[in-house]
């Protein structure tokens, strides 16, 4: 099991700060100022992962409640047993909606429910800290929050791609190669001319996807029995990001 | 004097030897292969794909991203070549 490097910039609690701000903005009526504390390994103990998850959130049992209280903005009794289950049950909702939110800017599947808080790295505390809710992130995890923060996330092109386009034909094929010619030499190309190409015979040839180089890898052109095949030297970049 | 010189000194009667040097680059593409986005997405290293174009089939050459011509991929000392066969008709 990996062990969590402790936290060292501040621009990762800001990440995280301002993610759960946009949540908070959602379900609190007048959201309370976040701060984001990074908690010491030795506050925090041994941090450790037991799952999965690249990210996990988590709420001590007592301030489910204050979380709720301040969902409702104040309006129920605390000392009333009904109204106290009902407001646990809104924090409870608030966050099980939190993990979603994470979710979204991290990838799906990637987020789960914290039961124990205790191997958290992060707390997020109100600015009255009735309430905190303490998240443990992986530091691949921290990366995609602060591009969801930067609003600069990218998703794979087949994150959300239905299964209606997976059977859509596409065509490969390879760049040869280029040369330099004036322009009088190419309104004057003849047949019979000979054009030498820059790519060498044994190196790897960018490939084309849909005609356009631009998606990256590499493939190497074999002639057999008068086919010619080409193999895969280097997959195309957004296949690299999307795994 | 350089073709530029010429043509700021001679104005018009020269550009026809500037336009006529300016350098542009050609390339050629050789395929396809018809693969579906699912098989796409499997896409790794090592993946083999026999290609639509035999050999000697002609291979386009394209200037702008328009083909201009088309013809015979032929190997040059250690380098790609095209002998070309076809040229397109503006």
């Amino acid at each position: 099991m990996p062990w969590l490097p402790a936290p060292t910039s501040g621009e990762q609690e800001e990440a995280v700060c301002k993610i759960v701000t946009r949540w908070s903005g959602t379900w609190i009526a007048s959201a309370p100022k976040l701060r984001c504390v990074a908690l010491p390994r030795s506050a925090a103990g041994a941090l450790r992962w037991h799952g999965p998850a690249i990210a996990r959130v988590g709420i001590k049992d007592d301030t489910e409640v204050a979380l709720g209280y301040a969902a409702c903005a104040g309006r129920a009794e605390r000392a009333n047993p009904r109204d106290r289950d009902l407001l646990r049950r809104i924090g409870a909702d608030m966050v099980r909606d939190l993990a979603q939110f994470l979710e979204d800017a991290v990838g799906p599947g990637l987020v789960a429910r914290n039961d124990d808080p205790a191997d958290a790295c992060f707390q997020m505390v109100a600015q009255d800290d009735a309430w905190g809710l303490a998240l443990a992130v992986r530091p691949d995890a921290l990366v995609r929050l602060r591009q969801a923060a930067a609003g600069r996330k990218r998703k794979s092109v087949f994150g959300k791609m239905s299964d209606s386009l997976i059977d859509l034909p596409i065509r490969l094929g390879c760049h040869l190669g280029a040369a330099t010619l004036t322009a009088d030499q190419v309104a004057s190309l003849s047949v019979g001319d000979l054009i030498v190409l820059d790519h060498l015979l044994d190196a790897a040839l960018p490939l084309l996807v849909a005609r356009d180089r631009s998606a990256g890898g590499s493939v190497q052109v074999h002639a057999d029995d008068g086919t010619i095949a080409m193999a895969i030297v280097e997959s195309p970049s957004f296949l690299q990001k999307a795994s | 004097m350089s073709e530029t010189d010429a043509f700021l000194i001679e104005g018009p009667r020269a550009s026809r030897s500037v336009v006529d040097n300016l350098p542009v680059t050609v390339e050629a593409l050789l395929g396809v292969a018809t693969v579906k986005v699912g098989d796409l997405r499997r896409l790794s290293s090592g993946d083999c794909f026999t290609l639509d174009t035999l050999l000697g089939d002609p291979v386009e050459l394209r200037l702008n991203g328009v083909t201009i011509a088309s013809g015979e991929l032929v190997t040059v000392g250690d380098n790609f070549g095209i002998r070309i066969k076809a040229v397109t008709q503006a």
